[in-house]
């Protein structure tokens, strides 16, 4: 894969488009990395765009830097249908101009950018359609404790900023975390208006042909401070409605309603239904929103056991039984007349961390 | 101690040590031991040793699974994605214009919903809690909108509330309109408030998009707690203004849809194809063409292999309805059409239709991607 001069990239046409590389790649196919929220950036105010690819640089530097073909690099005091959708649609131009997916390309995002990967698929095929391009061929996305369901914290952080009060303090904590640790607002909150739980559930809603292959977690980065106010289970930022992908966002603790999130096979509290062609592939408890893109985290998460979803026609809308499997554990302490508990998880495989694992198993 | 109270005690230590070896299991989490499988990629072995399921039956063996291996990650998200695959695939066969609809897809049969949760506050020693529900999410300009908002407490907590205001913001320029609240009805710890505002009499100036609801409630006098629900406001850019007759072509049921633009662009038509008679969800229906301005026909298709994997015949209904101006390119925003609630659709003979489906050589190069890490 050739190696783009980043620098002369931007400066010819802004994007934020790079090549990072020349062992890039996934299967063979070019990788698309989307960046989630970074909040710290609404302090320091419009970004240019060589800062906005040292965000991106940094931000993916501990595990998927050299793994992506190409980055979106976004400003998180943009809004989506705004600045953000111009850089979007500069990077599918780039793709297309590229040929970048002519063998299929895989995006990887993490967070909120699984809401503006979701922005992108819904518009591409009419940007392209109207510059006379030809379609990208985008085989998959994988999407790292995705927000595409929106955050309660987005919602509390544009209440509190309409209160100068602060009435409570375990708020303030909260969104504290969730603004980058000050323990004050800034003036714009940017996509953090998009992030809210309604307003990202109601951006781009069309379905599409594209498999979002969703990971997620029930850990903990933020001393749980956040958990009060994210619905259900949670990865300290994003609840497990939103980055399971479910079809409302009624607090859930697992993907499945037949699993739960330490593989227990059980009746779970899991979603109503799931968003047309999105596929939770692996839940785990430890998974923090932070560990499972970098080793960042009060939660290193593959020292739990992860559990995969058992996707089903069920809970796709359709009714077609299949094998899984299942294994028992009954612990002496349960007595003679208890029955066993049936789990499906699957171990840590050493110290590997969970997006290695997952790259590994995409890229074999 | 008398001998009897020696065997009393005896007795008594005899029972809680039973107790305690046979108390039922902790509701605490259970930290699995590693566990049962050899692995080897082949999923014959998996299943050789470990219990195979099925959604309704379960085959146990006598013995645990011995010696005890465990499942890499890698090999369980494999088992995971050829799961996935067989999915993907068996949706594949239904046109992207003609999805195949279950009642349980609330999010595309109820699209334009607000999304919006309790949010607790504890005041002294109660909690109370507010929900905003706005009627949905998106209103045009010429509208009213509805908005039903329930505090929850003990009906000493609800005391606690003072003073409650409702308006409507602009999330923008932060200009604000407040909104009619009905008279609150109190009932065991629970109180529901209407609230509205006829948008096309009370907003005179208005050019944003994004607005919100909010509430500023005060607890015994504090300073106020802001809460807020986003909504939209859209001026209309189009207007379905009815259906034409349907027809049969290339084995779709052809729905023609009336429109009149103001501005000429790519226009998408998306909607829920209901059965009349039993209200069953078949199909979600996506249709896009670039339409000029003024009248226009845009076709919205029913794939004929949905019609008959449901087997429905009609009349149907078309509801859900949301007509979209597409962005083109950066700067042009998305904008929104309005159309009837429902339209009645008249019924057809399944036999004119075959069981074919459809062919996507995309969806093929997705699958053969998603066998291969399954393999």
């Amino acid at each position: 894969m050739k190696k783009f001069n980043l620098a002369s990239l931007v400066a010819a046409s802004g994007v934020m488009l790079a090549a990072t590389t020349a062992s890039a790649q996934m299967a063979g196919h070019n990788v698309v990395l989307v960046h989630g929220l970074q909040s710290a950036v609404l302090f320091e105010g419009q970004q240019t765009d060589e800062q906005l690819s040292r965000g991106g640089e940094a931000y993916w530097d501990d595990y998927w830097l050299d793994k992506g073909d190409y980055r979106l690099d976004w400003d998180t005091n943009d809004r989506v249908e705004g600045k953000t959708a111009e850089r979007a649609y500069d990077l599918v131009m780039q793709l297309s101009d590229a040929n970048a997916c002519a063998n299929g390309c895989i995006f990887v995002t993490h967070s909120t950018g699984d809401l503006i990967t979701r922005y992108l698929f819904d518009n591409m095929d009419t940007w392209l359609e109207a510059a006379g391009k030809p379609a990208l061929n985008v085989l998959a996305s994988i999407d790292l404790a995705g927000a595409g369901g929106g955050s309660e914290l987005a919602d509390l952080a544009v209440d509190l900023h309409q209160n100068d009060s602060w009435y409570y303090a375990p708020m303030k904590a909260a969104v504290s975390y969730f603004a980058g640790g000050t323990s004050t607002l800034p003036e714009n909150l940017g996509t953090m208006y998009d992030l809210q739980v309604t307003t990202a559930r109601n951006i781009a809603t069309t379905p599409n042909s594209i498999p979002r292959l969703r990971f997620v977690g029930g850990g903990d980065d933020a001393y749980k401070v956040t958990k009060a106010f994210l619905s259900g289970t949670d990865d300290s930022v994003v609840a497990l409605h939103s980055s399971c992908g479910a079809i409302n966002a009624r607090g859930i603790d697992s993907c499945s309603t037949r699993v739960e999130m330490n593989g227990l096979v059980d009746a779970a509290n899991g979603p109503d239904g799931l968003v047309y062609n999105n596929y939770p592939i692996l839940q785990g408890q430890g998974i923090s929103h932070g560990g499972i893109v970098s080793f960042f985290g009060t939660s290193n998460a593959i020292d739990d056991e992860l559990a995969y979803v058992r996707n089903s026609f069920a809970s796709n809308g359709l009714s077609v039984n299949f094998d899984t499997y299942v294994y028992d554990y009954k612990p002496w302490w349960y007595g003679y007349w208890s029955s066993a508990d049936q789990y499906q998880y699957v171990r840590g495989s050493g110290d590997k961390m969970i997006s290695e694992i997952i790259y590994d198993t995409f890229n074999h | 101690m008398t001998l009897n109270k020696r065997k009393a005690l005896l007795m008594l230590s005899s029972v809680m040590l039973l107790v305690l070896v046979f108390w039922p299991a902790p509701e605490a989490p259970l930290k699995p031991q590693v566990i049962a499988i050899e692995v080897n990629n082949k999923a014959e072995v998996i299943q050789d040793k470990a219990k195979v399921v099925t959604k309704t039956t379960i085959t146990k063996q006598k013995s645990p699974p011995n010696p005890a291996k465990e499942v890499s990650v890698e090999r369980g998200m494999q088992h995971e994605m050829q799961r996935v695959a067989d999915i993907y695939e068996h949706r594949s066969q239904y046109a992207p214009y003609s999805l195949l609809l279950s009642a349980e897809q609330t999010d595309l049969i109820n699209p334009n919903q607000s999304h919006e949760s309790p949010r607790a506050y504890e005041v002294l020693n109660d909690t109370i809690s507010i929900l905003i529900k706005p009627s949905k999410y998106r209103f045009s300009d010429t509208e009213s909108i509805d908005v039903d908002i329930l505090i929850q407490s003990s009906e000493e907590g609800l005391k606690n509330v003072t003073e409650l205001e409702v308006y409507l913001r602009s999330s923008q320029s932060q200009q604000s309109w407040p909104l009619k609240i009905q008279p609150a009805i109190d009932q065991q710890g629970a109180r529901s408030i209407r609230a509205s505002i006829d948008l096309s009499s009370e907003l005179t100036s208005f050019s944003e998009k994004d607005y919100a609801i909010v509430i500023s409630a005060r607890f015994n006098g504090d300073s106020p707690v802001i809460q807020s629900a986003p909504i939209q406001i859209v001026t209309q850019v189009a207007r379905i203004i009815g259906l034409g007759s349907t027809r049969i072509e290339d084995n779709d049921l052809i729905i023609p849809i009336h429109i009149e633009t103001d501005q000429a662009g790519y226009y998408q038509f998306s909607a829920s194809l209901f059965d009349l008679a039993s209200n069953s969800a078949i199909s979600y229906l996506i249709s896009k063409d670039r339409l000029n301005s003024g009248s226009n026909t845009l076709n919205a298709r029913v794939q004929g292999l949905v019609l008959r994997d449901r087997g429905f015949s009609g009349p149907f209904r078309l509801q859900g309805i949301t007509l979209l101006k597409k962005s083109e390119y950066p700067g042009m925003l998305e904008q929104y059409g309005s159309a009837a609630d429902s339209y009645v659709i008249e019924g057809v003979n399944l036999e004119d239709f075959e069981s074919i489906p459809y062919q996507d050589p995309m969806a093929e190069k997705r699958l053969e991607f998603m066998r291969s890490i399954g393999q």
